[in-house]
C-alpha cells in the first residue's frame, strides 16, 4: 500500500543491458511494469510457463465459488506488453548461470532456449508443501501418489479446476463431496468458507488452540474460527499427520463414508475418511534456481533492503525473497508490490518509496479481515509485557471488530480488523507518520479514524 | 447514457473534507455513485463500485486526490477515475459535480472533464 499513487516522473535512463524476470506472476510483472514507468528503455523479458499474469487471491474465493471466471484474474492482457514493449516468454527456466558481476548471466529455458541477461530478477514465488502419503498397493496412483487427483494443493489456476472436478464427481453421486481441509491458518480457512458455501462437508483440521493468534491477535483469531463451526464446518483440534490412500475412488458411489478413498490420519492415531484432501499447511519458497546460481539462502533468497541478492546483479522479490533482518518470510499479495516496486526503483537507478508495514486481508464467511504490522504481542489472552492491547467494538455495528497493539513508546506497531477496514487504512498512516496516538480514543467509536491518522 | 439535467444530491455541510456521499441508484437512475469531498477541498464524483471487486468506494479512505478500495486497497485518481494500483487494471467513470450555493449537483453520465 504505500506504493499507491503512479510512480511519477521517468527517471534518468541508466545504461543497462536487458532485465530477466523469471516468474510473471504480481511481484515479477509489478517489477516490469515499474521498470517501464521509471521510463526504463532496456529490454525486458517476463518468463512463466503459466503465460499472462493473473491475480491469485481470489482462486480461493471468487474463482472457487463460481464468482469470477477464470479471465477476470489477469493483471494484465498480450496488449500491455506489446505497448509496453516487455516480452513475454511461456516457459519454464530450468537453469541459472551467474558470470561475475556485471558480466552476462545465462537462463536456459525448458525448451532449452538460452537467453543472457544483465540483470537477473527472481521472482519464482512458493510451492505448497504436501503431506505425506501412504497408498495401497492397489491404488490407481501407487506409482506416483502425488499425481493421484484426491490430493489437493491451492496455488494456481488449474487447482481450482481440479478441486471443482472433485466436487462435481460427488454431486453427481447425490450427496456431498466431503473434503478434509488440512491446516486453518488463512488459506484453510478461506478454503473451509468457500466449500461450505458450494455445499461440500467439510473436515479442518485446525491444531490445537486458535490459529492465526499471532497473525490476527487472540480476540479477533477466536472470533474468526468460531465461524466454522457456526458454518457446519468439523473442526478437528488436531494436526494432520498424513494421507492413506485407497483404491476405491471418489467416482465409486457410496454412502459408505468410509469407502470414500481417502483418509487423513491425526498424529495421535485416528483416520479420518474423506472424498478427497487438499492441503493448506504452507509454502516453500521455489530457491532451486538461485540455490544453482550460487546465492545466499536460508528459507527464501536472502535480500537486502534493495530486494538485492547476495549477487550483484540479481534481485528476488515477492514470495520467494527473505530480509536478511527478517524474523521469517512474508507472503502476502502486497509484500509483493511493495518488494517489486523496490526492486524496480533500483534497476532503474531512481529512489525506492519507503515500503509500508507488512499488510494483508481475508476474505471468508461473507466478512473482510486485514491485519497490518505485527499483531504478536496480542496473540496470547494476555498482552505481551511492553505493549498495550486495545480493541474498538461499537453497539450499532456489532459485525465490526477492531484490535490495535501498542509499544511501551505507545507507538502503534500493529493493528487488525473485520469488517473495519478503515482501522487498518488509518493505522498505516499512524505507523508510517510515527504518530502517538491514545489508547482511550483508538478504542473509542466515536472517534473517527481520519481524525486519529491525521 | 449523459443526462442534461443535474440531480441535487445533498448540501455541502453534508458532505465535510475527507468524506463521502453515496448516491443511490434510485436517484442518479444508472448506477451507485458516490461524490467525494477531497482535501483541495473540491468535490469529485466516481462510480460507487470498485472495478475489482463488489467494495463501495464511498467506505473507502480519501487521501490527497486518491480514493483507496476499502478492500484491497486499489487506489483511483478522483479527477480523471484512472485505477493507480493493483489489484485494480480497469480506470473507472468520472461524473461532473458542482457546487450551487448551499447545493451539490451530480450529473449522472456525464464525464467530469466535459
Ligand atoms: C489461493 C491463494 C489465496 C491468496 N489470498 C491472499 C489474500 O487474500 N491476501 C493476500 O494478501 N495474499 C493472498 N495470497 C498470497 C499472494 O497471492 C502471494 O503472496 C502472491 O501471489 C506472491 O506473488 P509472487 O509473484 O511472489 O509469487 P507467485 O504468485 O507464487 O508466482 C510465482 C510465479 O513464478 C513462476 N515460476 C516459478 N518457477 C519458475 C521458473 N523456474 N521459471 C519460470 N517461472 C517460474 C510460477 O509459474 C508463478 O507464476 C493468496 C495466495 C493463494 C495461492
Ligand atoms: S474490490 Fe476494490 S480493490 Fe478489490
Amino acid at each position: 500500500m504505500s506504493s499507491a499513487g503512479p510512480v511519477a516522473q521517468p527517471d534518468a535512463d541508466p545504461v543497462t543491458g536487458p532485465v530477466m524476470i523469471v516468474g510473471g506472476s504480481v511481484a515479477g510483472y509489478t517489477v516490469a511494469s515499474r521498470l517501464r514507468q521509471h521510463g526504463f528503455t532496456a529490454p525486458i523479458t517476463l518468463i512463466d510457463p503459466e503465460g499472462l499474469p493473473y491475480e491469485r487471491p481470489p482462486l480461493s474465493k471468487q474463482l472457487l465459488l463460481g464468482e469470477t471466471g477464470p479471465e477476470d484474474l489477469a493483471l494484465a492482457g498480450t496488449s500491455w506488453f506489446t505497448e509496453h514493449e516487455v516480452e513475454l516468454v511461456h516457459a519454464r527456466v530450468e537453469s541459472l548461470r551467474l558470470g561475475p558481476a556485471g558480466a552476462e548471466h545465462t537462463l536456459t529455458l525448458d525448451d532449452g532456449a538460452e537467453l543472457t541477461a544483465a540483470t537477473v530478477v527472481l521472482a519464482t514465488g512458493a510451492t505448497p508443501i504436501s503431506l505425506g502419503i501412504e497408498v495401497d498397493d492397489d491404488a490407481p496412483s501407487a506409482n506416483d501418489p502425488s499425481a493421484d487427483p484426491r490430493v489437493l494443493t491451492l496455488r494456481h489456476r488449474d487447482d481450482v479446476t481440479a478441486l471443482r472436478q472433485i466436487l462435481d464427481a460427488a454431486h453427481h453421486t447425490g450427496r456431498p463431496a466431503r473434503i478434509a481441509v488440512v491446516g486453518a491458518g488463512v488459506l484453510g480457512a478461506e478454503l473451509a468458507s468457500s466449500l461450505t458455501e458450494l455445499g461440500a462437508e467439510v473436515v479442518l483440521f485446525a491444531g490445537p488452540g486458535i490459529p492465526a493468534s499471532a497473525l490476527f491477535g487472540r480476540r479477533i483469531a477466536a472470533r474468526l474460527h468460531a465461524q466454522h463451526t457456526d458454518h457446519g464446518v468439523h473442526v478437528f483440534p488436531e494436526y494432520a499427520g498424513s494421507v492413506r490412500l485407497h483404491s476405491s475412488s471418489n467416482t465409486k458411489p457410496s454412502s459408505d463414508p468410509t469407502s470414500t478413498g481417502v483418509e487423513v490420519l491425526t498424529l495421535s492415531g485416528a483416520a479420518v475418511p474423506a472424498d478427497a484432501v487438499i492441503s493448506a499447511i504452507g509454502i516453500s519458497p521455489n530457491t532451486w534456481l538461485a540455490e544453482e546460481g550460487g546465492l545466499e539462502l536460508a528459507d527464501g533468497i536472502i535480500v537486502d533492503a534493495d530486494q538485492r541478492a547476495s549477487h550483484p546483479d540479481v534481485f528476488a522479490v515477492g514470495d520467494v525473497a527473505r530480509h536478511e533482518q527478517a524474523p521469517r518470510r512474508t507472503e502476502h499479495w502486497q509484500h509483493a508490490i511493495d518488494t517489486a516496486t523496490t526492486a524496480a526503483a533500483v534497476i532503474a537507478e531512481a529512489t525506492p518509496p519507503s515500503p509500508g508495514p507488512e499488510w494483508f486481508w481475508s476474505d471468508r464467511y461473507g466478512v473482510h479481515v486485514e491485519a497490518i504490522g505485527s499483531l504478536r504481542a496480542a496473540a496470547a489472552d494476555h498482552p505481551a509485557t511492553g505493549y498495550t492491547v486495545v480493541h474498538r467494538e461499537d453497539p450499532a455495528h456489532p459485525e465490526k471488530l477492531a484490535t490495535f497493539v501498542l509499544d511501551d513508546a505507545g507507538l502503534l506497531v500493529g493493528a487488525a480488523s473485520i469488517d473495519d477496514p478503515l482501522a487498518v487504512r488509518a493505522a498505516r498512516r499512524i505507523i508510517q507518520r510515527g504518530l502517538v496516538v491514545d489508547p482511550d480514543q483508538l478504542a473509542d467509536p466515536e472517534v473517527s479514524y481520519k481524525a486519529l491518522a491525521r | 447514457m449523459s443526462s442534461v439535467d443535474p440531480i441535487r444530491v445533498g448540501s455541502v455541510s453534508e458532505v465535510p473534507e475527507g468524506e463521502a456521499l453515496l448516491v443511490p441508484a434510485a436517484t442518479t437512475g444508472t448506477v451507485p455513485i458516490t461524490v467525494f469531498h477531497a482535501e483541495d477541498g473540491e468535490f469529485y464524483a466516481l462510480d460507487d463500485r470498485c472495478t475489482h471487486g463488489a467494495a463501495s468506494l464511498a467506505e473507502g479512505w480519501i487521501e490527497d486526490d486518491q480514493i483507496e478500495c476499502p478492500l484491497h486497497g486499489a487506489a483511483f485518481c478522483l479527477r480523471t477515475g484512472a485505477a493507480l494500483t493493483l489489484p485494480a487494471t480497469v480506470d473507472t467513470r468520472t461524473h461532473r459535480v458542482e457546487v450551487d450555493g448551499e447545493d451539490l449537483l451530480l450529473y449522472p453520465g456525464t464525464p467530469a472533464s466535459s
